[in-house]
């Protein structure tokens, strides 16, 4: 009996992001995917890991791997600053559905609720890059932002290139 | 308005919703105007609400939540940040959550929803008229059980009005079950024990007692049989016999089959469907045997379907059934009390102590508290330091469990197979105390069963045969579990046939599995029963002997972590040993410092550590740096070499040799220094780790970072100073 609206509301809301940045580059996670937003910890390297595999973190009792995104997208490293914090995500789909993985960002911006006519498909980047990690390209306010999968993006091993959209305004 | 209490979606598992309100409670706590603090993960927590199901989350709870998401949307929408209003009102609508769960679970009347929620999709759309608090309202909402297959009387569940009691009711048949399982095997060894027989009296006594209550005639009548034909045991007039007992253990499967399609309804399978057991046949044997006549064979199984020879339903025993089931009969072999408590319960009070001991320790460490100088104070917080471990040593036990149910289980299973194989086997548990991690106890129930399934289908002679082969008649097998290795090894070692290498490297070529010219070891052979699609038994029985098993057991002991080994003398036996890692059990670690980092070696893996001395150690060619312990050459692993993290020692003699061992091999890894000994519970790491062998998992140290578990094995096997040397052709000290 409730079922039917929570399903309808939840669909609604899959067009509800969280925005963040890496460096000039600005991305959209669905709030789906959103656990929690927590400020940088201590995080216990792993050794023999590959580089963008930050280490894992005490969730609350729970150990949670932290992945660099930036070193994930092959982008290059910056002292963690003020503003960087961890996003702790939880993956629905997929191998790895339930799963905490914790992103390490240089910064959070806001929730964005975008309708379907602000979201545009991947545009073609000419093949060189991987397209597969990306729900769509958004612009918001005359900025562009990348919005990823987030399944996608922590299943594969090995870091990705994304394509550059550096036109966030400065 | 007042919402009836809707008692058709019946209050199965609030403990979930509440765990969930609660979360929401602490994150609201946190939540201030003007800020987004919380806000995501409210949202999260929020929509882990809407995506319960009906069961898990009652109709009256679920009408509620629109509010909530309302009051979310409108602040997502919006500034994005809570305003003093909207967290007054998710304040206001939190107290009305908690307090409509508490009014479901103690099935008192629901607090009224305000009216001015309205924007509630649909009404909750109560099914049923209100049951009364005392759940009297037995709703008619079942179908009438007419429809039962046969005449073979059924039982139906009244769960709306029962759902409570009948979980009670489940969770002590189960474990009368199991009193009557073990008590029966022990009169089988000791026919004429008395204790043991009344033990098994009176839980059928206690079941036919609650059945009653519960209007389960079916099962009550079965009992009462059962009982009667105890009771004539008890007071000497009939004996234990083979048949006899064969009867109390098919009424104890039957019974037994009854209650796992209670529990099955309990979890909401087949509702309101009602129960058929075939027990008429079964009853009339009892009768039969309580008038002296008892069956010459094997006794009927309670699934044979036979046509019934006396009728069941005249002779329902007017006794009034006991309103309290006695309880001494399950505490009838222990002498202890015990509460039953949910799973989740349990690991959330785990999680929370975790953070009570962190919180505690940054309270205690924090400078400005560190500064005081009342010694009131100081004594305070050490003894609030001292409960806290305590309190975490105690939480963290609770999570073990002793081996010993399973290993019991595996007696009735040696039992039923000898029997139908005419084999005699005697099974020997050993290690029984030996404490587990109750997820790893419960996956081990069927590589175990399928390891003893193989044991007497291929390993056990007949009688006839092992005569001959001047063994004794009577086959043993072994079933012991020890901490070894630094881990958990259960062993299940059989005297039979052992395992014929050269026929199972036949079979393996024959199939394809192998090549014709491998050179292989005969451990390596032996492993090869474990392919799929492997079997070497000349005839295909019931149980085994199909191909699958072996590579299930060995796919279930890796899901676990795990690893199977096999030894065997082909005429003497075989043993199967499972090594189980450490992963959710609770080890003694040793704390030790590489560089700035920390890493925790299991204890039980270590076998000495010391300060190395410079002329003990030496450089061998092609085998890397050794040290001398003992008279022994060992191979040095230098551990921050090979994390690549720099160390804080630079010559060997200022940092610490710790000699780890697993299985046959040892070695001798440098750290930095020691930091001290831990208990600590094991964390897996989780997807992002799980291609790599070199940790075993992580766990919450004292300040609340995470330590790593170094997987011993791996360092031990791992080829000698693999980072420096090609020449890895001697590998070690270990073949």
């Amino acid at each position: 009996m409730t079922a039917a609206p929570a399903r309808s509301a939840i669909a609604n809301r899959t067009n509800r992001y969280l925005a963040f940045h890496l460096g000039g580059s600005s991305y959209g996670v669905p709030v789906m995917n959103i656990r929690e937003i927590i400020r940088l910890c201590p995080i216990t390297p792993v050794p023999r890991m590959p580089p963008y595999i930050r280490g894992v973190i005490n969730l609350r009792g729970t150990v949670v791997a932290v992945v660099d995104l930036r070193a994930k997208f092959e982008m290059p490293a910056v002292e963690y600053g003020e503003r960087t914090c961890i996003i702790v995500m939880q993956l629905n789909q997929g191998a790895g559905a339930g799963t905490l993985m914790g992103a390490v960002v240089d910064g959070v911006e806001e929730v964005l609720t975008l309708t379907a006519s602000d979201i545009e498909p991947t545009p073609d980047f000419g093949g060189a890059t991987d397209t597969q990690y990306i729900l769509g390209v958004a612009t918001v306010r005359g900025g562009v932002k990348t919005l990823l999968n987030v399944e996608r993006i922590f299943l594969e091993e090995g870091s990705l290139k994304l394509p550059e959209t550096t036109t966030r305004p400065s | 308005m007042t919402l009836p209490l809707d008692s058709s979606a019946a209050p199965s598992d609030l403990g979930a919703v509440d765990l969930l309100l609660g979360q929401l409670a602490e994150e609201l706590a946190f939540a201030t105007t003007g800020s987004d603090a919380g806000l995501l993960a409210i949202n999260a927590v929020l929509m882990d609400l809407e995506q319960a199901t009906a069961a898990e989350l009652p109709p009256p709870l679920a009408a509620g939540l629109p509010r909530a998401r309302t009051l979310l949307d409108r602040t997502l929408d919006g500034t994005g940040k809570f305003n003093a209003d909207t967290l007054l009102q998710l304040a206001q609508w939190h107290d009305w959550m908690s307090a409509a769960s508490t009014a479901i679970t103690t099935r008192t009347l629901l607090p009224p929803l305000p009216t001015d929620w309205q924007r509630q999709p649909e009404p909750a759309a109560p099914a049923t008229p209100p049951g009364g608090p005392d759940g009297s309202g037995k709703v008619s909402a079942m179908p009438a059980p007419s429809q039962a297959a046969a005449d073979e009387p059924s039982i139906s569940l009244n769960l709306p009005a029962d759902q409570e009691l009948l979980r009670e009711f489940h969770s002590e048949s189960v474990e009368l079950l199991q009193n009557i399982e073990q008590g029966v095997l022990v009169l089988e060894e000791n026919p004429g024990e008395s204790a043991t027989i009344n033990a098994v009296f009176r839980a059928f006594h206690t079941f036919k007692g609650g059945a009653g209550f519960l209007h389960l005639e079916a099962m009550r009548d079965l009992a009462h049989e059962l009982e009667s034909l105890l009771d004539a045991v008890r007071q000497g007039k009939l004996t234990v016999t083979q048949a006899l007992i064969g009867l109390v253990l098919a009424g104890g499967d039957a019974l037994g089959r009854f209650t796992r399609a209670i529990g099955a309804q309990l979890a909401g399978d087949n509702t309101g469907s009602p129960i058929t057991v075939p027990t008429k046949a079964l009853i009339g044997q009892l009768r039969a045997a309580l008038r002296g006549e008892l069956p010459p064979q094997e006794p009927v199984r309670p699934q044979a379907t036979e046509p019934a020879s006396t009728t069941a339903a005249s002779a329902a025993p007017a006794q009034q059934p006991p309103s309290q089931p006695e309880r001494e009969a399950s505490a009838a072999e222990a002498g202890s009390a015990f509460v039953k408590l949910e799973t989740s319960k349990l690991d959330s009070l785990i999680n929370l102590v975790g953070e009570l001991v962190i919180a505690q320790s940054m309270v205690v460490q924090n400078p400005s508290v560190q500064k005081v100088l009342n010694l009131d104070m100081v004594r305070n917080l050490r003894q609030l330091s001292r409960i806290t471990k305590e309190l975490q040593h105690n939480v963290t036990s609770l999570r073990m469990v002793p081996i010993r149910g399973l290993f019991r289980k595996m007696g009735r299973l040696v039992r039923d197979l000898g029997i139908e194989q005419q084999k005699q086997v005697q099974l020997l548990l050993e290690g029984e105390e030996t404490e587990l991690d109750r997820n790893i106890v419960e996956k081990m129930s069927d590589p175990l069963i399928h390891m003893i399934r193989n044991s007497i289908d291929h390993a056990v002679e007949s009688p006839a045969e092992r005569v001959a082969l001047g063994k004794p008649a009577v086959a043993t097998i072994h079933l012991e579990a020890a901490h070894e290795r630094g881990g958990i090894v259960i062993r299940v070692r059989d005297d039979g046939r052992g395992l014929n290498g050269e026929k199972i490297r036949r079979r393996a070529v024959e199939r394809g599995l192998v090549a014709a010219n491998a050179d292989l070891s005969d451990p390596e052979i032996y492993q090869l029963i474990f392919l799929p699609g492997f079997s070497t038994a000349e005839s295909i029985t019931e149980l085994s002997g199909r191909g699958v098993g072996m590579d299930i057991v060995r796919g279930n002991i890796e899901s676990l972590r795990g690893k199977i080994e096999i030894s065997s003398s082909l005429g003497a036996g075989t043993t199967f040993s499972v090594i189980l890692p450490l992963t959710l059990a609770i080890i003694d670690g040793l704390l030790v410092s590489v560089g700035t980092q920390r890493f925790i070696i299991p204890t039980l893996a270590v076998r000495e550590s010391f300060r190395p001395q410079a002329h003990a150690i030496a450089t061998v060619h092609g085998r890397g740096e050794m040290v001398t312990v003992r008279g022994r050459q060992m191979p040095i692993l230098r551990l921050a070499q090979h994390f690549g993290i720099p160390s804080g020692v630079s010559a060997i003699e200022e940092g610490i040799l710790i000699v780890i061992e697993s299985g046959d091999a040892s070695r001798a890894i440098l750290v930095d220094a020691l930091i001290g000994k831990q208990e600590v519970v094991i964390k897996n790491l989780g997807r992002a780790f799980s291609h790599q062998n070199l940790m075993a998992g992580g766990a919450v140290l004292g300040d609340g970072s995470v330590g790593l578990i170094l997987d011993v094995d791996t360092l031990v096997r791992m080829p000698p100073a693999a980072s420096t040397l090609s020449n890895t052709a001697t590998a070690g000290n270990h073949p």
